[in-house]
């Protein structure tokens, strides 16, 4: 983490070259996943999931109350 | 002393935060904008193939990933060392112009026309997209339908609406099918009447904004463009043009490969946002504006009829170049007008058919830079790869950035203007947000930083104790 902050705030500047702290907060080590935080229903792959497949799920929810699309919609690409 | 905090500031993309001190009668001292995240793209592509930075960049924002990926693949066409076919090069383009439609029709009615419509004093809980669709559901259908029209032709062209995979190094991976042009060149007029229309309405509704054009960040500042040798405003291509605050062109014909003899960048200890400055001038006196203002007062003009018609009448009523901030939103839907007049000047140029739409070569280069107007101003990708094409430093100067010192100014003005510490309302602190707004920044592009759409603001005694406090409701 501090490597990236060198590269970007002092290697990657021509003026201050320090590391901001003035405000702002201090980065985490790491991302962890939403999941091991709380329990996830339901996963939507996809950046961002297609359309079609948030619509199935909102139909799922709203007809027999499962939100579970079709597997077809549930794979990346 | 007292200070007041504004977070998050809502309806724009990625978190910000204000603080504004008060001096002991209750006058606004000074003002910060703090940024504060980092996702770090400069170091986590080192490794990557450099042909995979146009889908990895994409992922910094969701409004604009179509202007990363388009500035990456630029950069990777350097890296290559390959001149796009020529119909790669008017086929990005149209791609970039309906990014435009969509992303400028975005800011404008979902993030800024609940401020312009309900007004800046209205109910903060009904100030939203949807309060709009209440009470003013003719202009808010026509946002929609402005925004699907930019959208159609991104999805048509690149198979998908958000971060397609079309755009590759070289140029695009598949021709456009004349069944798009067709349908494309059917809807162009309802399109171009929504786009005149939404202007019409701008510009009568403009006489009731007079306080807020007089002191929304009206300072005098360079201006920053990318021009072709006529001084057409370029959106996917052009040179990079510095106008002064007095309107003289200071430098121009700048080469993407040349911006950092031009462009400089200094760290805020305040923020996670870099603030460029013009580097002749130093820092921080080398202040200048880019995006829908900036552009509009860099180029010398649009290029194309209509758009040009209301650039004049924009000028004859603002001055050449005009400085108030609040007519980033004015500049935006010419612009908007302009991207809809060019994607027809494209689809009728026979050449936008043609099938030969990509070079192939490998690593003959051992950087490449990629320069394009986002929507919100000037993008610079820079890459530097090993010999096997493997990325070893990456340079990101992102839109929002370049008007930061800007950004900074404005708030500082509409604070000092409408904030009396003494007798707090939400409507001034909302025209503290608003000013933000209308840049239409983009703080998870800046940093390239994950976020969600958000503000918030408090009033802190001297000795920082929490006196006020007001958060914005998530939209």
């Amino acid at each position: 983490m501090s490597r990236l902050l060198q590269r970007v705030y002092v290697e990657g500047a021509d003026e201050g070259k320090t590391i901001p702290t003035d405000g702002v907060p201090s980065l985490l080590k790491q991302a962890r996943p939403l999941q091991e935080f709380v329990k996830v229903d339901l996963h939507l792959p996809g950046c961002p999931p297609p359309a079609k497949t948030i619509l199935a799920v909102v139909n799922g929810l709203l007809g027999d109350g499962k939100a579970q699309p079709a597997a077809t919609t549930m794979k990346f690409g | 002393m007292k200070q007041l905090t504004i977070d998050p500031v809502s309806r724009l993309e990625g978190h910000a935060r204000i603080t504004i001190q008060l001096d002991e009668r209750g006058r606004v001292a000074s003002t910060q904008l703090h940024i504060a995240q980092i996702r770090g793209f400069e170091k986590f592509t080192e490794g990557r193939p450099f042909y995979e930075m146009p889908g990895i960049t994409s992922r910094i924002c969701g409004i604009c990933p179509v202007s990363h990926q388009l500035a990456s693949a630029k950069a990777c066409d350097a890296i290559m060392a390959v001149r796009i076919p020529a119909a790669a090069h008017k086929l990005r383009e149209l791609l970039h112009c309906a990014q435009y439609v969509q992303s400028h029709a975005l800011s404008f009615f979902y993030l800024s026309s609940p401020d312009l419509l309900l007004g800046m004093d209205s109910d903060p809980a009904k100030r939203n997209v949807v309060g709009v669709i209440e009470k003013h559901p003719e202009l808010a259908r026509l946002g929609i339908e402005l925004r699907k029209f930019g959208l159609q032709i991104i999805e048509g062209l690149a198979q998908e609406r958000v971060h397609p995979s079309w755009v590759v190094p070289g140029g695009v991976s598949s021709p456009m099918a004349p069944a798009l042009r067709e349908r494309t060149l059917a809807e162009l007029p309802g399109a171009l009447a929504g786009a005149v229309r939404t202007l019409a309405f701008f510009k009568s509704a403009l006489g009731g904004f007079q306080e807020e054009i007089d002191s929304f960040g009206t300072a005098p500042t360079m201006y920053a463009g990318l021009v072709n040798r006529a001084g057409d405003m370029q959106l996917y291509d052009g040179e990079l043009r510095f106008r002064d605050p007095a309107g003289s062109i200071v430098q121009e014909g700048i080469p993407a490969e040349e911006y950092a003899t031009w462009i400089g960048e200094a760290t805020l200890p305040y923020s996670y946002l870099k603030a460029p400055y013009y580097k002749p001038l130093g820092y921080p006196q080398g202040i200048y504006r880019v995006g829908p203002l900036g552009r509009l007062n860099a180029a010398t003009r649009c290029g194309t009829p209509q758009a040009d018609q209301e650039l004049e009448e924009f000028r004859q009523r603002f001055g050449s170049p005009a400085h108030s901030s609040f007519l980033f939103h004015y500049a935006r839907l010419i612009e908007l007008l302009y991207a809809m007049e060019r994607i027809g000047q494209l689809l009728d140029d026979p050449e936008i058919l043609d099938t030969h739409v990509r070079a192939t070569a490998g690593v003959n280069c051992g950087q490449g830079i990629g320069m394009i107007e986002a929507p919100r101003g000037i993008l610079i990708h820079h890459y530097k790869v090993d010999a096997d094409g493997a990325m070893t430093w990456c340079n990101l100067i992102v839109a929002t950035g370049h008007n930061n010192l800007a950004l900074g100014h404005s708030i500082q003005q509409v604070s000092e203007r409408f904030i009396d510490g003494t007798h707090l309302q939400e409507g001034m602190l909302n025209r503290v947000s608003a000013v933000v707004r209308a840049y239409d920044p983009c703080f998870s592009c800046s940093t390239h930083a994950a976020g969600q759409i958000a503000l918030r603001i408090q009033l802190l005694s001297r000795d920082g104790r929490i006196l006020d406090e007001l958060r914005s409701a998530r939209e």
